[in-house]
């Protein structure tokens, strides 16, 4: 498992915990069943303080993307749920804004975005088809979408 | 029971000179709190405070549930205390520091003292003064630490320490939240080892406790929007919007800090003031910090 | 577990109250006492007539060794700050700083008291009466309980604090209180033992007293608010930037006192000390200039002269400290030649001034008279000064009168056995003949009074003769300004300013040396030891000085005085005073450019060496 963090974000570090490790279900780079690092070795590992993993790792439960079983350590849940809708169409909204200005500043006006996203989300259907069908489009477009923003 | 409990606490250097006004907090067992503020704000007078080196002038300070000045030696044998500023004896060796605070604490661990020495690299027959300030630092760390104490109190641990050292010494403290269960009271200038280590935030200002907060409460419940200066946004009028906790300018804008999220921050410019290109965003506990205590010229002086 | 922890306690405690810095201290102590003691010594030897040494100036001046120490040296933290953060009683770490405290105070007494007694063999070889009253035995008691007593009333001092009070409250009070059981001293010295025990009987139940009111842990600051008067340290430390926004007003004059200021009221080792330093300059300077001839007895002028090697080591010592405060001047715009004029100048001028004040207040007095006749069983004779005596380089010369009678003149060799020896032109033997004792009294009164007496006048007013002899005095002693009321005797000469000379010059020819030690390649350690082995060289020279003369291979008594004869001489031509003073104020300032050079060529350590007397600056 993958994680960092940096302290010059404007997101807490509970909250950078919690993305990673849900861009990561998306991803498929974690997938159900899968065990997560302990909470006292993700800790040292990132150096942050135990009681701020406890709270990434309580809030995801709480959310149902992971469970824990008593004795045997922290479980990617079996049918791991989107996170809250409204959350997600924040985040996207962000994206969406810086997306808008880079283009504006690239000279690109809105139709020609959109003929873009239309352009990338074909291209994407394609892909997915060859793998093999799809359940999550929403979700599925996160993680390529992060990863070009940084 | 609180670990730590400062009560109505006043204290003055000299007449004029009001370092603490009126502080209270409290730290819960198992928690780590970070006390933030300017040079000057109080941190080491208080942190001085609970280790009974100062006899509070007015006001109750308790740790675990003991006065520290009444019972000074019951309170020291459970607690842990480094700060930038203490000396460790420079013509001694290390060893025989060690040999020092193992004879003085009935509760030392000779596990965790050989475990950090071997982690710290440091040769246990070099005299202090000739080690660097961060293998120094360490030995104090190691000190306070190995007779695994209740209560940690840090005093600017990681002063003067280049990254690395201090990385280190946030990694020592975490295991020894992970092992021990302690609680841990410091004070620090690095935002970023705050942001990590802290679980809790007390900002002093002017005297007195200006946030007192969860951290991530803390970093999600505040926002910091900019907007341009005008006649329309006279800092009176933004100082009064509701939630507005400063107001500073920066050349020709104006930086505001809400106690809103950002969201909430933009429709409240637009609703109340018609300013719609307003840009609120979240703020890094650095920001946070200068947003708000660093512009403002303290009322008193 | 606490017997361990005890041990360890007071194993740390001494090996970290490090005793090194005392070192200075203790050299100092042992220099002042010892040359004092000596100064005492040799003037009772020399007068020749009072064979006691009172016990109470014995007293005195091994308590003012101890002085020294409780004022300068003592260690007011009663515990350090790591301890206060421990869990250790106070009343532990107390008696522990107690037994610190006390057995350092017993090293200072131990090594003025060795010194002493050193000396007091070699007063006894010169003057075997003075065996009975040279016994220290006797006020050791009386100085170990006074001791007791100082520090116990030291240790009054705010009990809960975990240190006595410093600045110049504490000071005040620390200078009172060995004033007043110096006073004690002086009078108890020589008094049975009993009035010893009250003493320590007082100390021990005001140290019980104390350690009752102790808390359970000592505080850090005062618990109230300190009092203290708004003007001071913010305001002096506000002004350089006050200085930095004034356009150009006066920028040179500024800068000084604002050097001086840095310097002396902010060195690392605390305020106040510093003044206090400029105060022991004055007194060195006082002694050089002979304070202690002034008051105790008069007639033994040149004896000031010894105290030359300690004048030096006082300079020295007094310059050393000023150079942590480089480390944060010198990145300043100021040149180093006005650094090192703010370094040297007030230590300097506060020496000068110290040793003018008593010339001074010397010339104003009746002057020593240089020409004295006495009769003192089993013969009388003709003294003189010193500087009215001559020196030769071919052995003693004999004297002969127009009528052929001949003796060796009085002689002293200042090497033993060598050729160069010091005479005087006018002594005396048992065998000289009346006329012959006229003739040298003549020639004496010539010289030093420039009157024409021919021997046949002398003889007929002041001499009462049986056949060739002198029988007796028809005055009761025959000097020369009692008899010429009116008459003044010659001038001495530029003798001062040779003396001083004498001690600047090499001062700043050593400080050139000393800086050269300011290099990146010396490790601080080398310089510390350069520094100490320096200060140590120049005691052993003053105390190897007396040594050597009681045992008559050098005497320096005898280059002096050949010094001061031919100042005598010089004093006597208007052209050959100018001269000398122009030479000697062009080596002063000759040596003051190599030292300066030197300073400007230094190298700072990252570091500041800690050169202080004590190490005030470790708090």
């Amino acid at each position: 498992m993958q994680i960092h963090i940096t302290s010059a974000s404007d997101l807490p570090i509970y909250r950078q915990i919690m993305r990673q490790i849900v861009d990561a279900v998306a991803g498929d780079r974690l997938r159900p069943g899968d065990k997560l690092t302990s909470q006292r070795e993700l800790a040292e590992q990132l150096v942050v303080s135990p009681l701020t993993v406890k709270k990434a790792y309580d809030e995801l439960e709480r959310e149902g993307l992971i469970q824990t079983q008593r004795g045997r350590g922290t479980f990617v849940a079996a049918r791991a749920t989107a996170v809250d809708p409204a959350a997600q169409r924040q985040r996207l909204r962000e994206m969406v804004r810086r997306l808008l200005s880079r283009a504006h500043l690239g000279g690109l006006d809105f139709t020609s975005v959109l003929a873009l996203a239309h352009e990338v989300h074909a291209e994407l259907e394609a892909e997915r088809a060859a793998e093999g069908g799809s359940d999550n489009d929403e979700s599925g477009s996160t993680p390529r979408e992060s990863e070009s923003e940084s | 029971m609180s670990v730590v409990d400062f009560h109505r606490i006043h204290h003055a250097y000299e007449r004029g000179n009001q370092v603490l006004r009126d502080v209270s907090f409290t730290v819960e067992r198992r928690q780590v709190l970070g006390l933030l503020g300017k040079n000057g704000a109080g941190k080491t007078t208080l942190l001085r405070l609970a280790m009974g080196l100062l006899k509070a002038q007015e006001g109750e300070v308790r740790l675990l549930g003991l006065d520290p000045r009444e019972r000074p030696l019951e309170v020291k044998l459970r607690v842990g205390y480094v700060s930038e500023d203490q000396i460790l004896p420079p013509a001694l060796r290390v060893r025989q520091v060690l040999d020092f605070h193992r004879g003085v604490f009935p509760t030392w661990d000779e596990e965790v003292a050989r475990r950090l020495g071997e982690r710290f690299e440091i040769p246990s027959e070099a005299k202090i003064k000739t080690l660097s300030r961060g293998q120094v630092r360490q030995v104090a760390l190691l000190c306070a630490i190995a007779h695994r104490p209740e209560l940690l109190i840090l005093d600017e641990p990681a002063g003067g320490l280049d990254p690395a050292a201090r990385r280190e010494f946030l990694e020592t403290s975490i295991q020894l939240l992970n092992e021990a269960g302690s609680t841990i009271l410091f004070s620090s200038h690095y935002m970023s080892d705050v942001e990590r280590l802290a679980d809790r935030i007390v900002m002093l200002h002017d005297g007195g406790v200006l946030v007192d907060s969860e951290l991530d409460e803390l970093r999600e419940s505040y926002s910091l929007a900019m907007v341009p200066a005008g006649p329309e946004t006279s800092p009176e009028r933004l100082r009064a919007l509701a939630g507005c906790t400063s107001v500073r300018r920066r050349g020709d804008s104006l930086h505001l800090v809400f106690e809103l999220e950002p969201q909430a921050a933009e429709s409240l410019l637009e609703r109340e003031l018609g300013i719609a290109n307003s840009r609120c965003s979240a703020l890094a506990l650095e920001e946070m910090f200068i947003e708000l205590v660093g512009g403002q010229a303290p009322e008193s002086s | 577990m606490m017997n361990a922890a005890r041990a360890d306690s007071i194993l740390y405690r001494a090996v970290s109250r490090s005793w090194s810095s005392w070192l200075p201290l203790l050299l100092l102590a042992t220099g002042l006492n010892t040359s004092l003691l000596f100064g005492w010594i040799t003037a009772a030897a020399a007068r020749g007539q009072s064979s006691a040494v009172p016990p109470a100036h014995l007293g005195l001046l091994f308590w003012s060794g101890l002085a020294l120490y409780l004022i300068l040296g003592y260690e007011r933290r009663r515990c350090d700050r790591l301890e206060l953060t421990l869990p250790l009683p106070a009343h532990r770490l107390w008696l522990g700083h107690l037994a610190a405290v006390y057995s350092a105070g017993l090293a200072f007494l131990g090594v003025g008291l060795g010194g002493g007694w050193l000396m007091a063999r070699v007063a006894v070889r010169l003057q075997p009466s003075l065996e009975a009253s040279l016994t220290l035995r006797r006020l050791v008691p009386l100085l170990l309980a006074s001791l007791l007593l100082a520090v116990a009333l030291f240790e009054r001092d705010d009990p809960p604090q975990h240190r006595i009070r410093g600045g110049f409250a504490g000071l005040l009070r620390r200078l009172l209180v060995v004033v007043a059981i110096g006073a004690v001293v002086w009078v108890l010295s020589g008094r049975p033992i009993a009035w010893s025990l009250l003493l320590a009987g007082l100390a021990a139940v005001s140290l019980v007293n104390t350690y009752r009111s102790l808390p359970g842990s000592f505080l850090l600051l005062p618990e109230r608010p300190v009092r203290r008067p708004v003007r001071g340290r913010t305001g002096a430390l506000a002004a350089p930037s006050a200085a930095g926004s004034a356009p150009r007003s006066a920028p040179g004059k500024l800068r000084w006192r604002l050097l001086v200021r840095i310097l002396y009221d902010f060195p690392p080792w605390g305020p106040v000390t510093a003044w206090v330093e400029l105060l022991a300059a004055i007194f060195i300077g006082a002694l050089f200039g002979g304070l202690f001839e002034l008051f105790l007895v008069p007639e033994t002028e040149g004896m000031r002269f010894t105290q030359l090697p300690l004048v030096v080591y006082m300079l020295v010592v007094l310059f050393a400290p000023l150079t942590t405060q480089m480390s944060s001047l010198d990145p300043l715009p100021i040149s180093r030649r006005v650094l090192f004029a703010s370094v040297i100048v007030p230590s300097l001028l506060a020496m000068v001034a110290g040793y003018a004040t008593v010339r001074l207040i010397v010339a104003t007095r009746p002057a020593t008279p240089l020409v004295e006749y006495r009769i003192e069983e089993p013969h009388a004779w003709v003294g003189v000064q010193e500087a009215l005596m001559s020196a030769t380089r071919t052995g003693p010369p004999i004297l002969e009168s127009p009528w052929g009678e001949t003796h060796t003149a009085w002689h002293r060799p200042l090497f033993k056995g060598g050729e160069l020896v010091l005479y005087s032109p006018y002594s005396t033997t048992e065998e000289t003949s009346a006329r012959f004792e006229a003739l040298m009294l003549s020639r004496a009164i010539a010289a030093g009074y420039g009157l024409q007496m021919p021997w046949e006048e002398a003889l007929e007013r002041y001499f009462e003769v049986d056949g060739d002899k002198i029988v007796g005095l028809k005055h009761e002693g025959v000097t020369g300004h009692e008899l010429f009321a009116g008459v003044e005797p010659r001038s001495r000469g530029p003798i001062s300013v040779i003396a001083l000379t004498m001690a600047i010059v090499p001062f700043f020819l050593l400080l050139a040396l000393f800086l050269r030690t300011f290099r990146a390649t010396v490790s601080d350690r080398r310089r510390r030891a350069f520094y100490w082995s320096f200060l140590a060289a120049l005691l052993i020279v003053m105390i190897g000085g007396f040594t050597f003369q009681v045992a008559g291979w050098f005497n320096q008594r005898v280059g002096w005085a050949i010094l001061e004869s031919l100042a005598f001489r010089w004093g006597q031509s208007p052209t050959a005073m100018v001269l000398t003073w122009l030479l000697c104020c062009l080596g002063m300032v000759a040596a003051y450019w190599l030292a300066q050079r030197a300073f400007q060529r230094i190298e700072l350590p990252a570091t500041p060496t800690k050169f202080t007397l004590v190490d005030f600056a470790k708090e």
